[in-house]
């Protein structure tokens, strides 16, 4: 365990005094947040719907009824949301709308974690040549026309979740690979990582044991601000018809459908526009409070 | 302005800094052309389906020939480059073979462009007169509702705002048109002199702008008003005014100009979803039913289009950015 006394971090608390870890202390200041609370309250909502879409909604999303096509809402018992366009529970649809929206903002950060904080560290530790290839490469990357390449990717390969999934991830590790960087190219130049230097300590465990768990609350809260972005991609190719294929419901999708019958039925825009801007909403509050949370010098 | 000279060898530094961008610049180019044309070469079913009206093989011959579909594909990415960046064509569309991209661009920019310069006014317009009144006003009901602003517009997207003021303002209320753009029964005074067409869809696409602005100008403002020279300038007795605007504003819009390299490439994929919700018959709507159609000149020009407006933008916005304010470093490794 020679790491953890290099870092220092394990000092013993004195006796009588409670010790609160970085963590604890930042989950209290998170919890004052109100605006944070609703937004996590909100983000597990649609998590759990997520996940238990099939326990939760009343009807399954693809259940086509003929005789009941286009109602309002609770124009028919059973159908508090009314009915689509081609009589599909206008609710289920909501529900494992989330399912999609979910799955695709959790998969595209976890592949932007995957691919940009691994490149990020290399290019801020090793330095010389190497940071110079990475560097150029996230520059050009950053000066890509994210979006639209998707909307270019998707329109090649066709849609459907996965390839949502990939088209987004392409450009979506460039701002955490630049931050890693950064973090990593501060972090190097600390005390306790020379210390570590020069007790022999192996590179790969300076860079997994000192460097990444300091650099970690940034990219964490970079992360949780990517997670919104990811939503709004899939909801926006799929807003343009070209994202998730039929049947399996998705927010942007139901809005995009919504725009020819929104003269008369309302409800088909109204349900899922409100349905992600909630989305989106909590994920940027639980963003902006871990940020708040996990920033020591916002400590007053 | 003359604040370039306090740096020595800025003039060099700077000479050094905007021609390594625009080779980066070039560099990019390059990339996004190469993998368009490549990624656009590789779609399942061409422009010609063949499965409603098979062709002679003979006749689908001199179409591939017609349109250099025949030859190599390097060779085909040479010749579009060539034409492109020499002359500047872009080949003949498959949706209208009668014309050609450069004329159906130019058809349609301006409406785009029209959209797009009076939301960049609006924005700005009420974006730092809000930033500005909230700054000066904390915690006043001006500046929570500037907050909740700009938590709106930075979060929400814009097509979801635009099917909300369509549902209000032109379904329940039925003030306003469900779109359109200059549509003569909308406009008054004559033609295309002031329609209400225009207010929806700019006012769906200021708003992320808007927000993003009122934020950046509130935040700086803050910030500036908390320097001495404002101190100073509030003890030899200036009015409130004459500090406000000339001593705090004219310092708090310099980070502005990041604002704006991050709000004018967003606006100018955002066109997209605006335009598809108003059905304006811009560039934007000319995107989606180009990938509707596999029409790849077309896609291939507006992208490449996109892409060179999108990677001008990130430099002008960083050339200037070094240039009115002189603490930024130039030529600093790494260039973040």
């Amino acid at each position: 365990m020679t790491a953890r006394v290099a870092t220092g971090l394990d000092l013993a608390p004195r006796d009588g005094e409670r010790h609160r870890t970085l963590w604890q202390d930042a989950a209290r200041r998170f919890l004052r947040n109100r605006l944070a609370v609703i937004g996590l309250a909100i983000v597990l909502l649609f998590l759990f719907l997520a996940v238990f879409a099939d326990l939760v909604a009343p009807f399954p999303y693809d259940k086509v009824y003929f005789d009941r096509v286009l109602r309002f809402p609770l124009e028919l018992p059973g159908h508090p949301l009314g009915t689509d366009e081609v009589g599909r529970d206008y609710l289920s649809r909501l529900i494992y709308g989330a399912r999609t929206s979910m799955t695709v903002g959790i998969a595209v950060q976890t592949v932007a974690f995957l691919i940009g904080v691994p490149l990020g560290s290399l290019a801020g530790y090793v330095g010389g040549r190497t940071d110079f290839i990475i560097s150029r490469f996230i520059d050009t990357m950053t000066a890509f026309p994210g979006l639209m390449f998707s909307i270019l990717i998707i329109s090649v390969w066709g849609g459907g979740i996965t390839k949502v999934i990939f088209a987004l991830s392409i450009t979506s590790w460039i701002g955490i690979a630049r931050l890693t960087r950064g973090q990593i190219l501060s972090l190097r130049e600390k005390e306790y990582v020379e210390a570590a230097r020069c007790t022999g300590v192996s590179q790969n465990r300076i860079i997994l044991r000192h460097l990444l768990p300091n650099a970690l609350t940034p990219i964490l809260v970079s992360i949780s601000f990517g997670i919104p972005a990811a939503i709004f991609g899939e909801a926006g190719l799929s807003f343009l018809g070209i994202g998730i294929n039929d049947p399996i419901p998705s927010w942007g999708k139901m809005v995009g459908v919504s725009n020819a019958y929104v003269r008369v039925y309302w409800h088909l825009a109204l349900f899922p526009t409100i349905a992600v801007a909630l989305a989106m909403l909590g994920f940027s509050f639980v963003g902006d409070g871990l940020r708040d949370a996990l920033d020591p010098k916002m400590i007053e | 302005m003359a604040s370039r000279h306090r740096i020595p060898n800025s003039d060099n530094a700077m000479a050094r800094y905007i021609i390594g961008r625009i080779l980066s610049l070039i560099l990019v180019l390059f990339v996004v052309s190469v993998v368009t044309f490549f990624l656009m070469h590789q779609v399942p079913g061409g422009p010609f389906d063949e499965t409603k009206a098979p062709l002679p093989p003979a006749a689908k011959e001199n179409i591939l020939r017609k349109y250099g579909l025949d030859k190599p594909i390097h060779i085909q990415y040479l010749n579009y480059m060539k034409n492109a960046v020499l002359h500047f064509d872009f080949g003949i569309p498959y949706q209208q073979p009668t014309t050609t991209v450069t004329a159906l661009i130019a058809k349609s920019w301006k409406v785009t462009a029209q959209v797009g310069v009076m939301t960049v006014l609006l924005a700005f317009g009420v974006g730092i007169t809000l930033g500005v009144y909230a700054a000066y006003h904390q915690n006043s009901w001006i500046d929570n509702i500037t907050t909740f602003i700009a938590m709106l517009g930075i979060t929400v997207p814009s097509f979801v705002v635009a099917m909300w003021l369509i549902l209000f303002f032109a379904v329940r209320l039925k003030w306003l048109p469900m779109g359109g753009w200059n549509a003569s029964d909308s406009c008054l005074l004559g033609s295309s002199f002031v329609c209400t067409d225009w207010i929806m869809p700019v006012v769906a696409y200021a708003l992320g702008p808007l927000a993003i602005i009122a934020r950046y100008t509130r935040s700086s403002m803050v910030d500036v008003m908390r320097q001495d020279f404002t101190r100073t300038a509030r003890a030899k007795g200036l009015g409130n005014r004459a500090i406000m605007l000339r001593h705090i504003l004219r310092n708090a819009l310099i980070p502005m100009v990041t604002a704006l390299g991050v709000i004018i490439p967003n606006l100018l994929t955002g066109s997209i979803f605006i335009e598809a919700v108003f059905r304006i018959n811009g560039l934007g709507k000319f995107f989606v039913t180009s990938i509707f159609n596999r029409d790849y000149p077309m896609i291939m020009a507006l992208f490449l289009l996109i892409a060179f407006l999108w990677s001008l933008t990130y430099l002008f916005t960083d050339i200037v950015y070094t240039w009115i304010d002189p603490r930024v470093r130039l030529g600093a490794e790494g260039g973040a």
